[in-house]
């Protein structure tokens, strides 16, 4: 386990909170977005997080700690299968002949949580990353 | 018996096992940190009393020229693995405590341990005029 | 560095006995050993740099100890030495 792992395992956790950030902000942005370039209401995105092994091709077989060691990545981002919300109102460009406006299926409160709960999350990686620096800095004075 | 053996055993020795520990503790809160939300993931972690003692006793010469060596003895380190606790997600606070423990203590070490070795090359430098 | 070797011949009984054969050898015997260690930690020490500069592994506390024990055990290997010749020169002047 050395500086530089250490450094690609919190790098890749910024990086997913980002995105995960991103489909959040775009969820919200989108939330009243009847018509999309597909055709239809905009549907609702999440990320998938998955935990993958660091690939340390020279220390793989030794040490077991480095065995632990995950990085997360997006694996996937999924389309939320929910309905889409039926709202009456004719005066809408995007009505049926009903009246009926689908609107998408954006859940605007639980999307708001989730953006704030991916800050902190991205925040608390940016703490282990200044740490793991602070502790490099501090290796070097072994030696003066 | 080379003097080396003599000059850095006690405190040096410990001092590096245990800055070697806490690196590889360190890489594993951190695979915490970042998998907060990964679902399926478990806290990983292992008592560090634990592979300290383990080291303590086992320590010969570490070699330090083999690349995938580098540090604390691998199989020492598995042993210990049985310490972790039980299964369960991550808890960010209790990382975050960790986290922070963890680097004051590495850098408690290497204060540590550079005196150590001033006091080395002062004694070298001062001996014996 | 030197080799030092005294020539005392002491005799205890009837049976001379050359000092310097076991002392000698036990000395030397050391010093060996000591110039080995010093290398050691100095190939140690090379190797771990390289390693680090080289972007191979990045140890950076096991390569700053590697570096620091080297130091240190060259400093002391060079203070036994200056001591030594310093003895040895006090010894030559003694003898003579």
């Amino acid at each position: 386990m050395d500086f530089m792992t250490a450094m690609k395992i919190s790098g890749s956790a910024l990086k997913a909170e980002r995105t995960r950030i991103n489909i959040a902000s775009m969820n919200l942005a989108n939330a009243n977005t009847t018509k999309t370039i597909e055709g239809g209401p905009y549907r609702s995105k999440s990320v998938v997080f998955g935990a993958t092994p660091l690939d340390n091709s020279f220390q793989a077989a030794y040490n077991s700690v480095d065995d632990r060691l995950r990085k997360v990545n997006v694996t996937a981002i999924q389309e939320d299968p929910n309905p889409f919300r039926e709202v009456y109102d004719p005066s809408h460009p995007d009505a049926d002949a009903n009246g009926i406006v689908k609107m998408p299926n954006v859940n605007t409160a639980e999307q708001m949580v989730d953006l704030m709960s991916a800050r902190r999350d991205f925040d608390a990686n940016v703490s282990a990353m200044d740490t793991i620096k602070a502790m490099a800095l501090r290796s070097l004075e072994i030696s003066r | 018996m080379p003097f080396t053996n003599k000059l850095f055993g006690g405190v040096v020795q410990s001092s590096r096992l245990a800055l070697d520990a806490r690196m590889e503790r360190q890489g594993l809160i951190q695979s915490n940190i970042a998998n907060l939300e990964t679902p399926g993931y478990v806290s990983q972690d292992f008592s560090f009393a634990a592979v300290m003692k383990s080291a303590m006793l086992k320590t010969g010469n570490l070699a330090r020229t083999d690349e995938q060596h580098i540090g604390l003895d691998p199989v020492t380190l598995s042993e210990s693995m049985e310490f972790s606790r039980d299964r369960r997600p991550v808890d960010l606070d209790e990382e975050m405590q960790k986290l922070s423990e963890n680097q004051l203590m590495f850098q408690v070490t290497t204060k540590i341990l550079g005196n150590k070795f001033d006091g080395l090359k002062m004694a070298i430098d001062e001996g014996g005029k | 560095m030197i080799a030092i070797s005294f020539d005392p011949i002491v005799t205890s009984g009837n049976v001379p006995v050359k000092v310097n054969e076991t002392q000698g050898a036990g000395f030397g015997d050391i010093l060996q050993e000591s110039i080995a260690a010093v290398n050691e930690k100095a190939h140690e020490a090379s190797v771990l740099s390289e390693g680090l500069v080289s972007g191979q592994h990045s140890n950076i506390h096991e390569t700053m100890i590697a570096m620091e024990e080297s130091s240190i055990s060259f400093r002391m290997l060079a203070k036994a030495q200056s001591k030594i010749i310093d003895a040895y020169k006090e010894l030559m002047r003694l003898q003579l």
